[in-house]
C-alpha cells in the first residue's frame, strides 16, 4: 500500500509544484510559538487576527443554522476513506495487542529522565534536516533558530541528550520536506493512513521519503535516518502515532476512549495540527509571506482556523480563513 | 508647588503599596478574577479541577463524576457546543432528539474530564494572556505545566451569554479546536446512523468513561 501511495506521490509531483512569484516578498516575522505567548501575567489585549470568531450569537441566527470556523469535516480531502479506515482499525489492533502494552511497559520501567533523553537524542539528530528545509523554504528564522538548537544542544546538551536550547528561547522549529512541498505549491493532498505508521497524506509521506533518503549521502548513520523519520513522521501530523514516540501512545489510546469515531476524530486532530505547521511556514516563509504573512502574531501558532466552506463562509464574515 | 506634590507623591506611593501587598498576597489567580470575566469562568475552573485532582483517589470516578458535573454546566455553554457540533442537520431534529443528543453530550464530556483527571502529581495552571476578539468573544490562554515540568498548551473561547461568561471551545496545543473535532465525529455518525445513532453512541463511550475502561 505504501507503494501505491508512493506512486501517486510522484505523479503527482509529476505535475510539478508551482513556485511563488513573488519571491523575497517581505522580512520574515520574528514571532514563534512561545514568543506569543511568553507573558506569563494575565493581561487583556486586543488579538491582532480574529482567529477563533463565531457567528454573532448563533442562538439568535434567524435559520438555526450553526456555524464554525475549520469545519473540519468539510475540509479534509479524504477519497481514500475506506482503504484508511480499514489501516486505522489494523493499525488500531496492533495498537492494542502491542504498542500499548509495549509504551506501558516502557513508560514504567525506564525513568523519566531516561526517555526524556532519548526523545531529545533522536530530535537532535533530526535538526540538520530541519534546518535545510527550512532553508528550502526561505524561512531564515526558523532555520537560524535550528542551527542554534543544533549546536547548543550538541555541545552543552551533552550530544543531544538535554534540550538546553528550548530553556534558552530557541524552541523546536518545524522543517520537513512535504511541508516544503507546500510551501512551494504542492498544496492540496488526500489524507492518507500508513500501516503501522498511522495517518499522513500522500504529498508528506513522499516529504517524508525524501528527508530519509537524503541522510543517506550527509553521513548514512542508521540513527540519522531513523532520527529523521520519527521526526518527520511525527511532524507530518501523527501526533499520536505510536510507532514514532511510544510515550505519546498514551494519548493516542485517550483519544480512543474519549471519541465515538476515532478514524474521524483522529483524523481531524491530525489535520488540524498538521494544517498549523504548514500555516505557519507560509506566513514565515520570505516566498510567501507576503501573501500569507501579515500578521506578527501568526495565526497559525496563536489558533489555527482552517478553511470554511463557501456556505459558511458569508455566515462568518470576520474569520480568518485558511489559505487552501 | 510642594503643597500639590505631596499629595500626589503620597496616593503614588500607597498605591504603589497596595498594589506590592496585592501582589503579595494574592494567588495569581486571584488578581486573574479581577481582571476579566472570561479569565475569571476560566480560572474558577482550573481551581475545580485542581480540587478534583487533589481528592481524585479518595473520590473515585463516580464523586469526581458528581463533583465536576455541576462545574462543567455552569462553565461550558455545552447546549450551544452540541448545536454547533451537530451542524446543520440540528435543523431538522425534533426537539425531543435535541435534547436527547445535548444530555449525551452533557454526560459524556463530564465523564471524560471525570476519568483524565485522576491523580494529582504536581501540575500547575497557569494562565498567560486574554485576547479580545472582534466579535465580542474572548481567547484565555493557559498553561498545564505537567509534573516532568513541560507545558501543555490549551487556549479556551469564552462568550458572553447573558449576563454570563461560557467556555465553548478548547484548543489543544493552541490549535486543535476540540469544537472542530467533534463536529467532524458528530457529521460522521449522524451520516451513518441518525440522530438516535449519535445518543446512542455517546451514551455507550460515557458508560465505558465511567465504568473506568
Amino acid at each position: 500500500m505504501a507503494a501505491v501511495a508512493l506512486a501517486a506521490a510522484l505523479s503527482a509531483c509529476a505535475g510539478g509544484p508551482s513556485y511563488a512569484p513573488d519571491m523575497l516578498a517581505s522580512d520574515e516575522p520574528v514571532g514563534t510559538p512561545s514568543a506569543a505567548i511568553a507573558t506569563a501575567s494575565p493581561a487583556t489585549t486586543e488579538a491582532t487576527a480574529d482567529v477563533a470568531s463565531l457567528p454573532g450569537n448563533v442562538a439568535s441566527l434567524p435559520g438555526d443554522v450553526t456555524s464554525l470556523p475549520g469545519d473540519e469535516a468539510s475540509e479534509v480531502h479524504d477519497p481514500m476513506e475506506k482503504m484508511n479506515r480499514s489501516t486505522f482499525e489494523r493499525n488500531q489492533r496492533f495498537n492494542r495487542a502491542v504498542v500499548y502494552p509495549v509504551a506501558k511497559a516502557y513508560i514504567n520501567t525506564v525513568p523519566e529522565p531516561v526517555r526524556n533523553s532519548v526523545e531529545n537524542f533522536t530530535q537532535n539528530l533530526s535538526e540538520p534536516m530541519t534546518f535545510a528545509n527550512d532553508l528550502l523554504q526561505l524561512r531564515v528564522g526558523a532555520a537560524v533558530a535550528t542551527l542554534g538548537r543544533f549546536t547548543l544542544n550538541s555541545t552543552v546538551g551533552v550530544g543531544g541528550l538535554f534540550d538546553v536550547a528550548s530553556k534558552h528561547d530557541l524552541p523546536e522549529q518545524s522543517g520537513d520536506f512535504g511541508q516544503t512541498l507546500y510551501v512551494w505549491g504542492m498544496r492540496k493532498s488526500p489524507y492518507l493512513v500508513v500501516p503501522l505508521i498511522g495517518p499522513t497524506n500522500v504529498r508528506d509521506l513522499f516529504g517524508t521519503t525524501v528527508d530519509v533518503a537524503a541522510t543517506i549521502p550527509a553521513g548514512g548513520l542508521l540513527p540519522t535516518q531513523y532520527a529523521t523519520a520519527v521526526n518527520n513522521v511525527s511532524v507530518a501530523g501523527t501526533v499520536t502515532t505510536p510507532m514514532s514516540k511510544l510515550g505519546e501512545a498514551d494519548q493516542l489510546k485517550q483519544l480512543e476512549d474519549t471519541s465515538i469515531d476515532p478514524y474521524i476524530m483522529l483524523r481531524s486532530v491530525v489535520q488540524q495540527k498538521r494544517q498549523a505547521e504548514l500555516q505557519e511556514a507560509l506566513e514565515t516563509s520570505a516566498w510567501t509571506a507576503g501573501r500569507y504573512g501579515t500578521n506578527s502574531v501568526s495565526t497559525a501558532t496563536l489558533l489555527k482556523t482552517p478553511a470554511l466552506n463557501t456556505k459558511e463562509q458569508d455566515l462568518v464574515p470576520d474569520a480568518v480563513s485558511g489559505v487552501q | 508647588m510642594i503643597g500639590l506634590k505631596a499629595p500626589s507623591f503620597s496616593r503614588a506611593a500607597s498605591a504603589s503599596f497596595l498594589g506590592l501587598m496585592l501582589c503579595l498576597s494574592a494567588p495569581l489567580n486571584s488578581l486573574a478574577q479581577d481582571a476579566d470575566p472570561a479569565t475569571q469562568r476560566v480560572s474558577s475552573l482550573s481551581d475545580a479541577l485542581l480540587d478534583t485532582m487533589r481528592q481524585a483517589k479518595e473520590l473515585g470516578i463516580k464523586g469526581r463524576y458528581d463533583k465536576l458535573a455541576p462545574v462543567l454546566a455552569k462553565t461550558y455553554d455545552l447546549p450551544l457546543m452540541t448545536r454547533i457540533a451537530v451542524g446543520q442537520s440540528w435543523d431538522a431534529l425534533t426537539q425531543e432528539q435535541r435534547q436527547a443528543i445535548v444530555s449525551a453530550f452533557t454526560r459524556m464530556t463530564t465523564a471524560t474530564y471525570a476519568s483524565r483527571f485522576d491523580g494529582f502529581s504536581g501540575e500547575q495552571f497557569l494562565i498567560l494572556q486574554t485576547l479580545d476578539q472582534k466579535n465580542g468573544d474572548k481567547i484565555v490562554k493557559t498553561q498545564i505545566i505537567q509534573s516532568n515540568g513541560k507545558p501543555v498548551a490549551l487556549s479556551y473561547l469564552v462568550r458572553k451569554t447573558g449576563n454570563d461568561w461560557r467556555i465553548i471551545d478548547v484548543y489543544l496545543n493552541g490549535t486543535i479546536s476540540e469544537l472542530a473535532n467533534r463536529r467532524a465525529e458528530f457529521g460522521a455518525v449522524l451520516k451513518s446512523s441518525g440522530a438516535e445513532g449519535l445518543v446512542g453512541s455517546l451514551n455507550k463511550q460515557g458508560d465505558k468513561l465511567l465504568a473506568g475502561s
